[in-house]
């Protein structure tokens, strides 16, 4: 049995709206008499039903005219239509149609054919009725989709930091392929003045990759302004990923420790395209090949963290970029490739390689149009060094410091020295003690060259005059990894004391290695603006933080007084 | 892309044909799937001589089947590999998880 219908009869002969109301309701329908169109149109605003049987020739309004009236009143639901009409020609047959009909029955009526068609109808409505709701749906699911998209996007580029203000010695671009970014590049500061730059390609592009390069924005961010070494956030970044994702997903990564005082730069690159250091006439001084797995892949046993590093002596530009610059594909098939991304990068233009390099995969292959996330960075290395602290006169800090009497000592042996990251943890502790953000960093800067100072001069015993020679810094860096590998006997003993000199609240901090000592006079005596960059540079800048600094013994132990108020 | 499974004594080797990316996924894990349960098998070759293209999901499905077959105490090596392909597993550093040639 078929659902029932509500169905309009429209006559102006009663004899034939009693017959064909009479079988409609033998096969299990209802039905509204109308005598004319314009009744039909009126009896169809106030009752909506479900099929209308039209007559042609009427009074008042004929069955085409209701018919196109009807349809308007029906909008997009549509409503079977089928003629009853006398009119036998062709050209009323094609007219009933034009006009919006479905179907088209000649009287008298063959009432076997009116109640197939009747069925043939309903079977349509119902189908037609089934597609709009579903296209509704879509339509509202769409619409949602879009707002959740919207709040997403909003999200992750709040959390990645998207909207950072760009260090003015980074250069960056980021082309999604989709709303989201697979791709992401973040820079940050460590509380020495170092920079970090993270360029990381998450597997496949849209949200799903997206999502996936949120803990390594956090933990990137996180660690450096807390001034971990690149070796152990990377460390950190791969196991954080391994725990989180799938096996099948990953982060292919390159980071960069860029030290603008000692004019070195420090890479670890995992499954990144190679990256280059290009001087300001565009030569390629130094290049960084993939050197491990991506992030995510590896245990944190089989993990290798070492970092590459380099020291520039012309002024230049670090490039970091993602495979989809070099996959990127023209309307003629051919890929950007390595070649192009270097030929762009050894032009000499005043604007830099990094505009021309973008220029250049433009005209290739059109940008807009890529089908995978594209990022590129370039870090401007220049020879003066930026970022370094201003000393300021000391402004009396408003709120007293509350005073305390903790006191913090360690004893670093070989075991630790070779792989403990000791300052951040140190720093964390001062962070217990409520100094501010300009005191930790200074305290992060004094601690980090004393303790620097006591490592590579001290237990290591490397000449820092070495540095400075041409060439020096390379077998320096060699020669500092052999000996802490090797290490087997030394220690360094770091101590931190809240103390009170002459009524003024002080951290007093004492670093003492197991090293020969030196002839700390002379450094102590330099001048930092005559210091243009000689060995010691590091003890000048801590002096001039400091109250006091002083090597008591044979210049194996330091103390420096750094005042809190 | 096709799969073809040959399995030869201990040996079952998936030969891949044709672009290596997402739209491989079932078939691939299918083909591994077939190589895993079949008892004899102790080691799964890899035959990259016919794919001219692989994508980073490639690279996430072979990290799959490695993760298969450590557990079940199979061998995978990669063959074949030329070209492109050779360039994306360098760079990866996959040689650092698969025996690679």
């Amino acid at each position: 049995m078929d659902k029932p219908l509500n169905i309009l009869v429209v006559d102006d002969t009663e004899p034939n709206l009693a017959l064909i109301s009479a079988f409609i309701s033998r096969l299990g329908h209802t039905t509204i008499l109308a005598r004319n169109g314009q009744e039909a149109v009126d009896f169809y605003r106030d009752s909506v039903p479900d099929m209308v049987l039209m007559d042609v020739m009427m009074p008042v309004m004929d069955g085409y005219q209701a018919t196109a009236e009807i349809r308007k009143l029906a909008g997009n639901k549509w409503v079977p239509v089928i003629f009853l009409s006398a009119k036998a020609q062709d050209s009323d047959l094609v007219r009933g149609l034009q006009v919006g009909g479905d179907d088209y029955l000649t009287k008298p009526i063959n009432l076997p054919i009116l109640q197939a068609k009747i069925r043939a109808m309903q079977r349509i409505a119902e189908m037609q009725r089934d597609i709009a709701e579903k296209a509704e749906q879509l339509e509202l699911y769409h619409a949602e989709n879009e707002r959740e998209q919207n709040l997403a996007k909003h999200l992750l580029e709040r959390i990645i930091r998207a909207h950072k203000p760009n260090d003015p010695m980074v250069e960056q671009l980021v082309l999604p392929a989709t709303r989201f970014s697979g791709d992401i590049i973040a820079t940050e500061f460590t509380p020495n003045n170092i920079l970090h730059v993270i360029l990381a390609d998450s597997a496949g592009h849209g949200l799903s990759a997206a999502l996936n390069v949120l803990p390594v924005v956090e933990v990137f961010y996180g660690m450096t302004k807390k001034g971990y070494s690149l070796s152990t956030i990377v460390r950190e970044l791969n196991s954080k990923i391994k725990q989180l994702m799938p096996t099948e997903r990953f982060v292919a990564a390159a980071l960069a420790a860029i030290n603008f005082s000692e004019r070195t730069i420090e890479v670890w690159n995992g499954g990144m395209p190679t990256a280059y250091f290009v001087d300001d006439k565009g030569k390629i001084m130094r290049e960084w090949r993939a050197a491990h797995p991506p992030m995510g892949i590896m245990n944190n046993v089989d993990f290798l963290s070492k970092t590459e590093t380099f020291q520039w002596n012309e002024p230049g530009r670090l490039f970091l970029y993602s495979d989809g610059l070099v996959e990127a594909e023209n309307d003629a098939g051919e890929r950007f490739g390595t070649d192009r991304v270097l030929q762009a990068l050894k032009e000499e233009c005043d604007q830099g390689q990094f505009w021309y390099l973008i220029a250049a995969a433009n005209q290739f292959m059109g940008l807009d149009s890529a089908t995978d996330d594209i990022s590129i960075a370039a870090i401007h290395c220049p020879m003066a060094p930026v970022g370094e602290v201003i000393v300021q006169p000391e402004q009396p800090s408003a709120t007293p410091v509350e005073p305390s009497e903790s006191r913090l000592a360690l004893k670093l042996s070989p075991l630790e020295l070779k792989s403990f990251d000791v300052l951040p943890w140190l720093i964390t502790w001062l962070n217990q003690l409520h100094f501010n953000q300009r005191q930790c960093q200074e305290m992060f800067l004094i601690l980090s060259e004393l303790y620097n100072n006591a490592l590579d001069h001290g237990v290591l015993a490397l000449e820092s005059g070495l540095k400075h020679q041409e060439d020096g810094f390379g077998r320096y860096l060699d020669m500092r990894e052999e000996r802490l590998v090797g290490l087997q006997h030394g220690a360094i003993e770091i101590e931190l004391e809240r103390v009170q000199e002459n009524q003024v609240p002080c951290l007093k901090l004492r670093i003492r290695d197991s090293g020969k000592g030196f002839h700390a006079d002379a450094i102590l005596n330099t001048d930092i603006s005559s210091s243009t960059r000689p060995a010691g540079r590091g003890i000048v800048l801590v002096k001039t933080l400091c109250a006091e600094v002083k090597y008591p013994g044979c210049g194996n132990e330091v103390i420096a007084l750094y005042r809190l108020q | 892309m096709q799969i073809t499974v040959e399995k030869k004594g201990e040996t079952a080797r998936l030969v891949l044909n044709g672009r290596f990316d997402f739209s491989s996924h079932r078939e691939f894990r299918n083909a591994c799937d077939e190589a895993l349960q079949t008892p004899e098998i102790k080691e799964i070759e890899a035959n990259f001589s016919r794919v001219d293209y692989l994508d980073s999901s490639a690279l996430g499905m072979l990290l799959l089947l490695r993760e298969k077959a450590q557990n079940a105490n199979l061998k995978v090596s990669l063959t074949n590999c030329t070209g492109l392909v050779q360039q994306v597993l360098d760079v990866a550093n996959f040689q650092r998880l698969f025996t690679i040639s």
